[in-house]
């Protein structure tokens, strides 16, 4: 059997069934391009890929929608909000889930990232344009239509608003936008990065808010939202809660609203979370704001009430300045790289809820190569390798740096610190305040910062393009290799799916052999808290709840 | 009064300037671009010099204008407006309950002095104060919300929306922040009582042949009372810093949250507001407890 996720998932004993049922989408393979001309054909979700992962549907285990009950309130526990309900200027993840009942994406994904149709039913790419077909007879909350003009308005404004948006980066491609009709959008892009600027469409930025009300609120617009999706907000209490309820003229009746409203409670401490849970005062944790492993496992043997799995789409990390010794020298980079024990990693930090990281693609994502190891080696190979890496450095009894640590990632750097010092590896720990400036990542002013890599969007190339490419708007590394540049850019506009599967199995391979700049560690779970009464919840590509479906099993 | 507001706003805008961290990385995340950062620290004003921050800043909170947080934009004095009755009616509450509680155990305590009852009592009033009040917290929740069921966990509900949900929610973080409190309170009272009761007009009192009840309650407590009314006005202070611990721990929408969380993102406009806020109820109060001495002690009121 080949060494995959599953496979280390069951060493690591953990079971498959905890994970959310839902409808297995066997290839999770064919993202972006498998729409083309697919109408709204839902099941349509390709072929090819990786074998699957079983997860795909993220129902709660509900079966269609033709024993929907319908009514009672959604019971959200969330750690904070912070009342901008507004995509160009939201970045926090607590506030998605709210936005994305009260928003419709132009494209939707399932967890492994595959593209699917919501608002745009389809789209083609057409030598450096990007035509989107609309859904029809789509309204506003406000009542204004949503149409070609609406898309237009909000993207031109998002580019009107350059680095102000939050958004803008993901919009940054597109040239102009045109509106020839009520269904057609055409964009005209500055480079032809079709499957990447789609893939951003199935995020927050491709939420579409109403152009009219944008305009009419002005500066309160974030506070009372009007999209399209299947909630409207009714109340914010800061700090408190935030109430929304159903909106009667929603397109897509099939896909909710089914209840008499959603109230999302603000506990951000998160030990309460697990009371309220215990106590039946909620019906989910909101997976980003989950509490750690071990509060979680309190919820053991609570009645009504499982801790879903789902694979991550992040990896924890270390950053590397490889502009300045120790880490100008690839083979320090690989000799640190490979003296990390990531199976103790994941059991003494993560509870074993994850799976290790060898190397950036995540195994929950279309481009996850089964058979790729990097960093993940045998452990009895561990000790040859690190030596031999050493040597080849110059530098056989070791080496010594600095990790400007936040305090969160502060047990998994000691713990890695200790790994280390066997090779004579002396790795400092610098602990940062809370909030600190992180400008002296910009300044080349770092050794080491640990953190984790979020994929930006469904599409792969939003771990490579950012992080790895020369022009990478996050890689302050100093790491440049032509080799890898090419193949990103390639990829990027390549149309055909399978293709795109290998090329950024090669760029992992590329990044890994080059002395990647980003040492993966952990693929870390994300734990969702849930009450077996929920029905119908999907959790999108990044593991934001989207509650536009969910219905209560009363 | 103001003078000292004055300082106290002063010194917490110093102080924050030395704190190591920045709002834009807290508004933007740890992966934005520096181009992103420069540009919202434009949008915020924080590329200002910081007397011209701090005097903007002064100049509006004079007019009750406390400007808009960094993060979320909202207007702080709509916020405060918001806050403010439901951290005044935590603390108050505690506050009430806490002397309720705790006079009637200190007099008794020192009617029984040295006795058992009286060891008990001094014991769980130690207890009350040894105990951390999110430790407490995390216990009634246990035995009322989990084990029984009886109160929410978690939670809030306006008065006007739901007067009996309203009192649900509130009992439980109350009681956890009412322990220390009361405890001190008992343990004054108790102290002060005993020297009252050994006082030449109370053995007087006895002597002309009053009830125990009256003397009690006419001669000594209401002389024993001023040492503990000193301490109930500065309990309100420990009690506004606890509800910083106390409204995470149950989700309540207060002043505390607001505190804490713009500690943790470095929003300044906020902790100023905060701070102020706190400043002026402490002093509003001890202004209230001096007033109430001069009523309960006409020896001050005299003078």
């Amino acid at each position: 059997m080949t060494d995959n996720y599953w496979t280390r998932r069951y060493r690591n004993g953990i079971s498959r069934r905890r994970f959310f049922g839902g409808a297995a989408l066997g290839g999770a393979g064919l993202a972006s391009l498998a729409l083309v001309g697919c109408g709204n054909d839902d099941d349509d979700t390709g072929n090819g890929g990786n074998g699957g992962n079983g997860n795909g549907g993220n129902g709660s285990g509900n079966g269609g929608n033709g024993d929907v009950q319908r009514g009672g309130t959604f019971r959200v526990g969330n750690p904070e909000v912070t009342g901008l309900f507004e995509p160009n200027l939201s970045v926090s993840g607590a506030d998605w889930a709210i936005m994305f009942g009260i928003y419709d994406t132009l494209f939707v994904t399932d967890e492994a990232g595959t593209i699917m149709p919501k608002l745009a039913t389809a789209f083609e790419p057409n030598d450096g344009q990007l035509v989107l077909t609309l859904q029809e007879g789509v309204t506003f909350h406000d009542g204004t239509p949503f149409n070609a003009s609406a898309v237009q308005r909000n993207v031109e404004r998002t580019l009107g608003m350059g680095e102000s948006s939050r958004i803008y980066s993901q919009w940054q491609q597109i040239e102009s936008v045109e509106a020839p009709d009520d269904q057609t959008v055409v964009f005209t892009l500055t480079s032809p990065q079709y499957g990447p600027i789609v893939a951003n469409m199935a995020t927050i930025s491709g939420a579409m808010p109403s152009p009219d009300a944008v305009e009419e609120r002005g500066d309160d617009f974030a506070a009372s939202p009007v999209g399209s999706g299947p909630y409207q907000i009714d109340r914010v209490v800061m700090d408190s809660q935030v109430t929304m309820i159903p909106y009667a003229d929603y397109w897509s009746p099939d896909e909710g609203p089914f209840l008499d409203g959603v109230n999302f409670q603000i506990i951000p401490d998160p030990a309460a979370q697990i009371t309220s849970m215990q106590a039946g005062e909620l019906d989910l944790i909101h997976y980003s704001v989950a509490p750690n492993a071990s509060l979680l496992q309190q919820l053991e043997g609570t009645s009504g009430v499982e801790v879903q799995r789902l694979p991550a789409h992040s990896f924890s990390e270390f950053r590397l300045y490889l502009g300045a010794p120790p880490f100008d020298n690839p083979d320090l980079v690989k000799a640190l790289g490979y003296a990390i024990d990531r199976t103790a990693i994941l059991h003494g930090i993560n509870n074993n809820w994850g799976s290790e990281a060898g190397g950036p693609i995540n195994p929950a994502t279309w481009a996850w190569d089964p058979d790729f190891e990097g960093y993940f080696v045998d452990p009895d190979a561990r000790e040859g390798l690190v030596r031999q890496h050493l040597e080849a450095a110059g530098m056989p009894d070791g080496f010594a740096f600095t990790s400007k640590t936040p305090g969160g990632a502060q047990s998994r750097v000691e713990a890695i610190a200790q790994q280390v010092a066997p090779y004579g590896i002396e790795l400092n720990i610098e602990i940062l305040p809370s909030n600190a400036d992180l400008g002296f990542l910009y300044e080349g002013n770092f050794h080491v910062y640990p953190s984790a890599t979020p994929m930006y969007s469904p599409d792969p190339d939003s771990i490579f393009r950012p992080n790895f490419h020369s022009d990478g708007q996050f890689n302050y590394h100093e790491f440049s290799n032509a080799e890898l540049d090419e193949l990103i850019d390639r990829a990027g506009e390549e149309t055909d799916q399978e293709a795109r599967v290998e090329m950024y199995q090669e760029a992992q391979r590329v990044v890994f052999e080059a002395g990647m700049p980003r040492i993966p560690q952990v693929f870390p779970d994300i734990l969702v808290p849930v009450r077996d009464t929920v029905r119908g919840l999907r959790i999108g590509w990044e593991s934001y709840a989207r509650v536009g479906g969910v219905w209560l099993d009363q | 009064m103001i003078p000292v507001l004055l300082l106290l706003s002063t010194l917490s805008f110093a102080l924050l300037l030395a704190v190591p961290g920045d709002a834009a990385s807290a508004v933007l995340g740890e992966n934005a671009s520096e181009e992103a950062k420069r540009q919202v620290e434009q949008e915020l004003g924080l590329d200002r010099p910081v007397l011209v921050r701090y005097f903007d800043w002064l100049t509006g909170a004079l007019t009750g204008d406390f400007g808009r947080s960094l993060i979320n934009r909202q207007e702080l004095t709509s916020q405060l407006a918001s806050r403010v009755p439901v951290t005044m009616e935590l603390a108050l509450v505690a506050l009430a309950f806490a002397a309720l509680f705790g006079i009637p155990l200190g007099i008794v305590a020192a009617l029984r002095a040295g006795s058992l009852i009286d060891r008990l009592v001094m014991a769980v009033a130690v207890g009350g104060i040894a105990m951390p009040n999110f430790f407490l917290a995390m216990l009634l929740v246990l035995f009322f919300s989990i084990m029984l069921g009886w109160l929410p966990a978690t939670g809030w509900v306006g008065i006007t929306d739901d007067p009996l949900q309203h009192i649900r929610h509130l009992i439980l973080p109350a009681a956890a922040l009412l322990a220390a409190p009361m405890a001190i309170i008992a343990r004054m009272m108790r102290t002060s009582m005993v020297n009252v009761l050994s006082e030449d007009y109370v053995r007087t009192a006895r002597a002309k042949g009053l009830r125990e009840l009256t003397v009690v309650t006419r001669h000594a407590m209401k002389n024993a009372l001023l040492p503990t009314l000193t301490i109930m006005g500065l309990q309100l202070g420990t009690l506004l810093g606890g509800t910083i611990i106390i409204e995470s721990v149950f989700g309540l929408p207060g002043i505390g949250r607001l505190g804490l969380t713009s500690v943790s993102t470095s929003d300044t406009p906020a902790i100023q507001a905060v701070v102020v806020f706190i400043g002026l109820a402490v002093l509003s109060v001890n202004l209230i407890v001096d007033v109430l001495y001069a009523y309960v002690n006409p020896r001050i009121r005299y003078a």
